[in-house]
């Protein structure tokens, strides 16, 4: 076996969970405003378990030598996403309002920090504030990437291990640093995600939602992971007002974060010149006509808000796989459905908070296509894939193109899998594209409390490849990666 | 301090990596993507893929906000070019790569200043002249001099014969006074040492001596003084023809060079040596060439493994200095442990000079030289600043580098953990790889 270098491993692992240790004060904090005391005894527990173990770790692990290999590194991103989960899923389990087994807690868990949004949880209105609060939390800590966080905040990282992590947890294609030095990146990055989501939440708090209820979506809007409050979800509030500045920070959600700290700075040439960014505003466009088609043909339309906010706020939230459903959705028709799994597969820009295959690698594979079809019949004509007036090397081409292929074989082989735990098999398809996009729609059908232990971890396996744009996860799972 | 690199040839790459571990913001710019993709992946930088005499490509990667832009592309004319862009854009400082002495001259700076160019740097010359320095101190590795030789930091080799060598440093007594143990090298590793440290035959050590006391250092460490007369060159006309300038007729020179047109070139700039169109690995021409009556050797092929085996060779005529230009900087202490005398690479001297440039912006006061990983930087000490407010013992300095030695009114001295640097002192910081940044804090 190939020589890794555990302890260190270990220990950083460990200290990246003193992070986690100290996210899970915010719930306890809300419980006790509420005098929520089994909650509060809920997180006190789990914090305490988190804290112990990761002091534990950081104080008696002396690891020999403080050099992470490529190998460790990759080890590292994709562990640090399962230890997160598996501390963060302790307060579902002892909550008293949820209880859940191990199995669907580790789903609810993994659904949180890959900002998924599949829940088990079904009548959400009896779940206490802190758990609310903890659900929504952990969509917006994996919003961004919780390498991104710790590297923020850690100087240890800032060196060539830390620079893998940030490449396995970003995969390339959508990696693009705003200066040279990677914990000033990841400040940035932090500092416009935090700054987003705090203007969300001052603007939400203007409407009809309660504080506590502005600050949940606040969380899950921005990074896109589509959490309620409450089973109806964005519905009881489903005012214009709310719909319109929810749109709004959903689409920021789905836009390359180093773009849009660049715009912040006064740079908007980066936007108007960034072709896969004018081609997430094309596509949510055309969606969106072929939906008030939709609409006006089924006979769907009760007020002018299915003909403007709503179809655009649907088509918003499915490209970004945020995933939160208006009621009318439902009246729409089945032709609505066959976009709404385009958009899921489609995903937002690279580098945002958003799932699927992303915008960028979808440009890169059609332009390479139509220079296929143009090449049958002149051979001898060189076209380039010219994305943003660069052209792209055929290495990355070919890295795109590897990608999709992937992409494509694990939503089949997830989704025959799921099957053979016994959904049937549209579900189980839908289910896995909506796994490995981070979307999160039509587990509902059937509700996931009813799911196996194995379905659990299919689909939590699927979450976790798909937030981790694949390579990461499958490179771990590769046979060369562990031998010599 | 934010620092522009144009070129990821192999200086390049090799001084955004080095920076980028010094905790500086590196650019790196180069028109050959998978270049930037593989070093972008390892290191903590910033890479822009493009020309690095586009007036956009600059503009991309920030040139105007600069502090420091070096163009080190393998083209002298696209460095004088970029660094006239760069400085059109509001670079505080420039520094071009260049492979002609012409341009090196002291009249010319006036010219490159008004092109835009503050300053610039020419590996090659640097290695020649370590070669000179070396050709004259037979008896040690590297010889780095502060203020004008009033105080000299020394790297020499050990062998049994030496006798220092089992001692600990803190049993020195009275010889301790003349001179200062300020790094060993052993086998891979660099050791800032403590007075329980012993010296062991096979170190390269680094001492900091005055001027009077070297030869006294020079029979304790159980060396001889020998004078050079006849010198072997074994390819390497970039080095060679600056190295054949600097030596005077003093010493006759033979170049062996197996490229006709290199050959040319040679005779052309270099009157005073005599060029040999042949492969230097040839045994009996090296012979017919008397090889035995020769005292140096210097391998400067392009080929490290060549230079590196040349000179095992040509110490088994029994020459007394031989010379490797070693390019890989992995291979460096591999050759350290060999019996090689003194081995040069032009990486590390331009980054010596990229240093020193670092160092201080204002003024060229500082020098800095790079070892394979460590430097030795001589830094003027400004009033005030954090360094003078302690004795050296209470300074708390990491442990990554050492106060060497300081030259205060014109006269060297050595550092003792009681003396208190002052204002206007010159010290010699000895640190190992990655701690140079540290310095602004002591210094400011």
């Amino acid at each position: 076996m190939r020589s890794f270098n555990f302890a260190m491993l270990v220990r950083t692992l460990c200290i990246l969970i003193l992070f986690e240790a100290g996210f899970m004060l915010v719930p306890i904090i809300v419980a006790i405003s509420n005098h929520e005391h089994e909650a509060l005894q809920a997180f006190g527990i789990s914090c305490a378990i988190t804290a112990i173990t990761g002091l534990l770790g950081y104080l008696f692990i002396k690891p020999a030598r403080k050099d992470l290999s490529k190998y460790d590194s990759v080890l590292l991103t994709a562990l640090v996403w399962i230890v997160f989960s598996l501390f963060g899923l302790i307060p579902y389990m002892l909550a008293p309002a949820t209880q859940l087994s191990f199995s669907s807690a580790f789903l609810e868990a993994m659904s949180g920090f890959t900002t998924t949004g599949v829940s088990s949880l079904e009548a959400t209105e009896q779940l206490s504030r802190a758990i609310h609060i903890w659900r929504c939390l952990s969509q917006w800590i994996g919003g961004l990437g919780i390498i991104i966080f710790t590297l923020a905040l850690i100087p240890m990282l800032n060196s060539s291990g830390g620079m893998q992590m940030f490449n396995a947890e970003q995969n390339k294609i959508s990696q693009e640093k705003v200066s040279p030095r990677i914990s000033n990146t990841a400040r940035k990055l932090w500092g416009v995600y935090i700054l987003l989501t705090a203007i969300l939440f001052g603007l939400l708090c203007l409407g009809p939602m309660s504080v506590f209820e502005s600050a949940c979506h606040a969380l899950t809007t921005m990074a896109t992971g589509g959490l309620s409050t409450s089973s109806v979800g964005i519905n009881q509030f489903s005012t214009p007002y709310i719909k319109i500045v929810v749109t709004i920070f959903m689409f920021l959600g789905g836009v390359n974060f180093a773009m849009v700290y660049r715009a912040s700075t006064g740079q908007l040439r980066a936007l108007r010149n960034n072709e896969p960014f004018l081609t997430y505003c094309k596509t949510i466009a055309i969606a969106t006509l072929i939906f008030i088609l939709c609409i006006i043909l089924n006979d769907a339309v009760t007020s002018w808000q299915s003909l403007t906010i709503d179809p655009l706020f649907q088509v918003v939230s499915f490209i970004t796989s945020t995933g939160f459903i208006l009621d009318d959705f439902s009246n729409w028709g089945s032709e609505v459905m066959f976009i709404t799994f385009i958009l899921i597969f489609i995903g937002g820009c690279a580098g945002s908070t958003s799932g699927g295959a992303k915008i960028d690698r979808l440009l890169y594979a059609g332009k390479f296509l139509r220079n296929e079809i143009r090449k049958t019949m002149r051979p001898n004509s060189v076209l380039p894939v010219r994305i943003s007036n660069r052209v792209m090397p055929t290495q990355a081409i070919n890295k795109v193109l590897a990608f999709l292929l992937f992409y494509i074989l694990i939503i089949l082989v997830g989704g025959l899998l799921l099957n053979a735990t016994g959904i049937s098999i549209d579900t189980a398809l839908s289910s896995s594209l909506a796994a490995i996009g981070n979307s999160g729609l039509s587990i509902s059908n059937p509700p996931t409390e009813a799911l196996s232990p194995a379905a659990n971890y299919i689909l939590s396996a699927l979450m976790l490849i798909g937030r981790l744009e694949i390579m990461t996860i499958l490179v771990i799972l590769s046979p060369s990666f562990w031998r010599r | 301090m934010k620092i522009l690199i144009a070129g990821a040839g192999e200086v390049g790459s090799h001084l955004a990596t080095l920076l980028s571990r010094e905790a500086q913001d590196i650019v790196l710019i180069d028109r050959n993507a998978e270049r930037l993709d593989i070093l972008d992946s390892k290191n903590n930088l910033l890479t822009v893929c493009g020309s690095p005499t586009s007036f956009e490509t600059l503009m991309e990667a920030g040139a105007g906000k600069c502090d420091l832009f070096v163009a080190v592309t393998p083209y002298e004319t696209d460095n004088v070019l970029a660094c006239a862009i760069a400085k059109s854009m509001g670079a505080k400082q420039t520094v071009a790569r260049i492979d002609n002495m012409e341009f090196m001259l002291e009249d010319r700076r006036d010219f490159f200043k008004h092109q835009g160019v503050d300053s610039v740097i020419y590996p090659e010359y640097y290695a020649a002249k370590e070669i000179f320095i070396a050709l004259n101190h037979t008896w040690v590795r590297h010889w780095f001099e502060m203020w004008n030789g009033e105080i000299i930091l020394l790297g020499v080799k050990l062998t049994e014969k030496a006798a220092l060598v089992g001692m600990k440093l803190k049993e020195f007594g009275p010889l301790g006074q003349k001179f200062h143990v300020s790094a060993i090298r052993r086998k891979h590793d660099t050791i800032i040492p403590s007075g329980d440290d012993i010296i062991l035959a096979g170190d390269i050590v680094y001492f900091t001596v005055k001027k009077e006391h070297t030869n006294e250092l020079r029979e304790l460490c159980g060396k001889n003084e020998k004078h050079i007369k006849n010198i072997l060159i074994a390819g390497g006309s970039r080095i060679a023809a600056p190295l054949c300038s600097m030596l005077s007729d003093k010493y006759k020179i033979k170049i062996i060079e197996p490229n006709a047109k290199e050959c040319e070139y040679l005779v052309a700039n270099c009157p005073n040596a005599d060029v040999i169109c042949a492969d230097s690995r040839d045994n009996d021409l090296l012979v017919e060439e008397g090889i035995h009556d020769m005292d140096a050797f210097l391998a400067l092929s392009e080929s490290a493994e060549q230079n590196i085996l040349a000179c095992l060779m040509a110490k088994e005529y029994g020459l007394v200095k031989t010379v490797a230009e070693v390019e890989n900087i992995q291979y460096i202490s591999e050759a350290e442990t060999l019996n090689i005398g003194t081995i040069v690479n032009k990486k590390l001297l331009a980054a010596g000079a990229i240093f020193q440039r670092m160092l201080d912006q204002d003024s060229s006061n500082s020098k800095c030289l790079a070892l394979a990983d460590a430097e030795v930087a001589e830094i003027e000490v400004k009033e005030r600043s954090k360094i003078t407010r302690a004795a050296v013992k209470d300074l708390k300095l990491s442990h990554d580098m050492t106060i060497a030695g300081l030259i205060r009114d014109g006269k060297g001295q050595l550092v003792g953990g009681n003396t208190i640097i002052q204002g206007g002192d010159r010290v010699m910081m000895f640190c190992l790889t990655g701690a140079i940044h540290k310095f602004e804090k002591l210094f400011n």
